[in-house]
C-alpha cells in the first residue's frame, strides 16, 4: 500500500470534535483536587492542574483519538516554586521601593512576550494528538510586535488599527504553531477583523446609551447593564471563535465553526445560575458544559488523510516560562 | 487475555488497531503489520482518570492508547502499581463526599479564622518602620488624583484643629488634613486623617466630629489598610489554588473574592467604632456623639440617593447603621 493510493481514496471528511467529559465525574476529581491542595499547602496544585488538564484535553475527541495533555507535575511544580519567589521579589521591589518600582515595570514589560513564546511553546509541545505533538515557533521579536507595539499602534490611532493588532496577534499564534512539522495558517483579513470589532464597540455604544436613558434604581440599572453587556460579550465571543476557527487551515485541512450566541448565552446563563444557587460547587460541571458546547460546535475538514503529519525532533522546553507568566498574569485569549 | 486499543510510533499521525498482551517476554503489541515486544519494566503508563483513555509509552515513543481501564489495571498491575490511588480516591462517592464537606468546612475556616488571624498577626509583628514605608506619599499620591484643597475658611480649620490636636498628638505617626468633598472621613495607608468639608456641615458639635476622627484612629491602630491588603491577597491565592489556574479567573471566580472582601471591609469599620467607642469612655465622654454622628452622616446620605435594599448589604464597604448602633446601643447599656 502506497501513501499516494490511500490518498486519492481519501475522500473530503467532515469530522466534527467530541467532548466526552461528565459533569459529576469532573465535581468529583476537582473536590479531590481542592482538598489535596489544601491539606498539602498547596504543593498538590501542580497535580491538580496537570489532573485537570488532562481531563480537558483527553475528553476531546477527533476522529475517536482522543488529544493528550503530557506535562509531569513535578516539572509544574519546580515552575511554580521559582515563580513565586520572581513574583514576592516583584511585590516587594514595588511596594517598597517607588523609585525602582518604575524601572522593574519596564523590565517586566520587555520580559512579557519572552514569558508569553516560551509559555505558549511549553503549552503545544505538552499537547499531542495521535503521539504527535504540538509546536510553537513564534520569537522574541514577533512577540514584542504584536503584544506591545500593534496594540500601542491600535490605542494611539483611537481604535482604528485595533482590528489590525488583533489580527496580527492571532496571526503570531497560528501562523507559528506546527503539529508536528505542519504549519498552521491563519488567513482571516483586516476587514473581517474591522466588522467584529467596530459592532463590539458600536453595540457597546448603544448600550451604555439604552441604560443611561432608562430612568431606573440602582439595583435594576445594575441588572439592565448585565443583561445588554453580558449579550454583547457573548455576541462577541461566539463570533471571534467563528472567525478564528474558520481562518485556522492546517495545509489542506481547515477547521469550521459555527458557535451560536443563543446557545452560548444559553450555556453561560445555565451554568451562572447554578454556579450561584449551588455557591460554585457547580463552577467544574460549568466548565464541562461549556467544554462540550464549543467542541460540538467546531469541526475539523479533512480534504487529503491525516495519517501523514510528521513528528518533530525532540527539543527542551521548560515549564519556567510558562508558569511565570502564570503568576504574573499574562494570558493572551487566542479566543 | 488482551486489551484491544490503537497503536502510533510516534513518527507519523498514523494509527493502527492493535492488540496488547503480557507474556513471559515482555508486552506485546500486535497489529495487522505484525508483531512487537517490549521489556516490561519499561512501559511508562499513564495514571487513571476518569474514563478518559489510558496511554502507554515505549522507549521507542511508540504510544498504545486504549478506552479499556480494567483490561490494563488487570493485566499489567505490576507496572501499574499504586498510581490508581487518586481514581479510587475520585471515583468512590462516600469518599467524594467526605473530601466535599471537609473541603467546604476548612474553606469556610480558613476564610473566616484563618485569614484574618494570620493577617491580623503579621500586621502587627511588622515594624513601624515597613508600614511607614508601604504607605509613604499615598496623601501625596491622592492629592495628585482626586483630593482637591480645602475650601474650609482657615479660622474656621484652625477652630477644628485646636480640638482634635490633643487627640492627634496622643498618636505620635498620625496626622490631620482637610480636602474638599462630601461629608467623609478617611484614614491613609500613611496614617494621615484626612477630613472632608462637607463633614462639617453636617457635624457641629465638636463632640461628633471627635469621635469621627477616633473612629478613623481605630483604622489606624489596627492597622487595618495592611491587613486588607493582605487579606485581599491571601484570597486571590487562594482562589488560584481552587480553581487550578489564573486563566480562568473570570468574573464568576472573581465575584466571591469580592465578596469576601467586602465582608473583610465591614468588620474592620466595626472593629473601628469599637475603638472608637472604647475611646470615647476612657475620655469620659458621651458615647452617645459617636451615634448621633452615624445618625446624621447616614441621614444625610439617606436623603440623596442610597438604596438601602438588602441584597446591596452584601455589596457595600459599610455595616448597616443598624447593626453598627447596635453596638452602640449594648455600650450605652453597660
Amino acid at each position: 500500500m502506497t501513501e499516494t493510493s490511500a490518498f486519492k481514496d481519501e475522500q473530503t471528511r467532515i469530522i466534527p470534535l467530541e467532548f466526552r467529559g461528565d459533569g459529576f465525574e469532573f465535581f468529583k476529581i476537582w473536590i479531590v483536587n481542592i482538598l489535596l491542595t489544601i491539606l498539602t499547602l498547596g504543593i498538590y496544585s501542580a497535580w491538580a492542574k496537570v489532573r485537570t488538564n488532562r481531563y480537558f484535553y483527553s475528553n476531546l475527541y477527533l476522529d475517536d483519538l482522543s488529544f493528550r495533555y503530557l506535562a509531569s507535575p513535578i516539572a509544574i511544580l519546580v515552575g511554580r516554586i521559582i515563580a513565586i519567589v520572581f513574583l514576592v521579589t516583584y511585590i516587594v521591589s514595588v511596594e517598597l521601593l517607588p523609585g525602582p518600582g518604575l524601572a522593574v515595570a519596564l523590565i517586566l514589560t520587555l520580559v512579557m512576550p519572552y514569558l508569553i513564546v516560551r509559555s505558549i511553546a511549553f503549552n503545544h509541545r505538552m499537547s499531542a494528538y495521535r503521539n504527535i505533538q504540538f509546536r510553537f515557533h513564534g520569537t522574541y521579536g514577533e512577540a514584542v510586535m504584536v503584544l506591545l507595539v500593534w496594540p500601542l499602534l491600535g490605542m494611539l490611532t483611537l481604535g482604528i488599527l485595533y482590528p489590525l493588532a488583533l489580527l496580527r496577534v492571532n496571526q503570531f499564534i497560528v501562523n507559528n504553531s506546527a503539529y508536528g512539522t505542519s504549519r498552521l495558517t491563519f488567513n482571516a483579513t483586516y476587514r473581517q477583523y474591522a466588522i467584529l470589532v467596530f459592532s463590539f464597540i458600536g453595540a457597546n455604544g448603544l448600550g451604555l446609551l439604552v441604560g443611561w436613558s432608562v430612568p431606573l434604581a440602582v439595583v435594576e440599572q445594575a441588572i439592565l447593564s448585565v443583561v445588554i453587556f453580558g449579550l454583547i460579550f457573548v455576541w462577541f465571543t461566539a463570533n471571534a471563535t467563528n472567525l478564528y476557527y474558520n481562518s485556522t487551515s492546517l495545509g489542506d485541512n481547515h477547521f469550521d465553526a459555527d458557535l451560536e450566541t443563543v446557545g452560548l448565552l444559553k450555556v453561560y446563563t445555565v451554568n451562572m445560575v447554578l454556579i450561584i444557587v449551588t455557591l460554585g460547587l457547580y463552577l467544574p460541571a460549568a466548565k464541562v458544559r461549556l467544554a462540550r458546547y464549543k467542541a460540538g460546535h467546531i469541526r475539523f475538514v479533512a480534504v487529503a488523510s491525516i495519517d501523514d503529519f510528521v513528528a518533530a525532533e525532540q527539543e527542551q522546553v521548560s515549564a519556567l516560562a510558562e508558569e511565570m507568566g502564570e503568576a504574573f498574569d499574562f494570558d493572551i485569549g487566542t479566543l | 487475555m488482551a486489551v484491544a486499543g490503537e497503536y502510533a510510533d510516534g513518527q507519523s499521525s498514523r494509527v493502527v488497531p492493535a492488540t496488547l498482551s503480557v507474556t513471559g517476554s515482555g508486552i506485546v503489541i500486535q497489529t495487522e503489520a505484525g508483531t512487537k515486544t517490549y521489556p516490561a519494566d519499561a512501559v511508562t503508563i499513564s495514571s487513571r482518570l476518569g474514563k478518559t483513555p489510558r496511554y502507554l509509552t515505549f522507549p521507542d515513543g511508540a504510544q498504545f492508547e486504549t478506552p479499556d481501564n480494567d483490561g490494563i489495571d488487570e493485566l499489567l498491575a505490576a507496572q501499574v502499581g499504586r498510581s490508581g490511588l487518586l481514581h479510587t480516591l475520585e471515583s468512590h462517592l462516600p469518599l467524594v463526599l467526605i473530601a466535599a464537606i471537609v473541603t467546604v468546612l476548612s474553606l469556610a475556616w480558613v476564610v473566616t479564622v484563618g485569614i484574618p488571624r494570620g493577617a491580623d498577626y503579621i500586621a502587627h509583628n511588622v515594624s513601624q518602620e515597613v508600614v511607614d514605608k508601604l504607605g509613604a506619599n499615598s496623601l501625596q499620591l491622592l492629592d495628585r488624583t482626586v483630593f482637591e484643597p480645602s475650601e474650609l475658611p482657615t479660622d474656621r480649620q484652625a477652630e477644628i484643629r485646636a480640638f482634635l490636636q490633643p487627640i492627634i498628638d496622643r498618636h505620635s505617626n498620625v496626622s490631620l488634613h482637610f480636602r474638599a468633598g462630601l461629608p467623609n472621613a478617611y484614614a491613609l495607608p500613611d496614617a494621615s486623617i484626612v477630613l472632608t468639608d462637607g463633614l462639617f456641615d453636617v457635624l457641629k458639635s465638636p463632640d461628633e466630629i471627635k469621635a469621627i476622627v477616633y473612629h478613623e484612629i481605630g483604622h489606624v491602630e489596627h492597622r487595618h489598610l495592611l491587613r486588607r491588603s493582605l487579606q485581599g491577597s491571601a484570597i486571590a491565592v487562594l482562589l488560584v489554588l481552587v480553581t487550578g489556574d489564573l486563566s480562568n479567573f473570570d468574573l464568576l471566580v472573581g465575584l466571591p473574592a469580592l465578596l469576601v472582601d467586602l465582608s473583610y471591609s465591614r468588620e474592620f469599620e466595626l472593629e473601628a467604632d469599637r475603638y472608637a467607642l472604647d475611646a470615647l469612655a476612657e475620655a469620659g465622654m458621651d458615647v452617645t456623639d459617636f451615634r448621633t454622628a452615624l445618625v446624621k452622616l447616614t441621614g444625610w446620605y439617606d436623603v440623596d440617593e442610597v438604596d438601602d435594599s438588602y441584597l446591596l448589604h452584601y455589596l457595600s464597604t459599610h455595616p448597616h447603621t443598624e447593626e453598627r448602633l447596635g453596638q452602640v446601643l449594648d455600650d450605652t447599656q453597660d
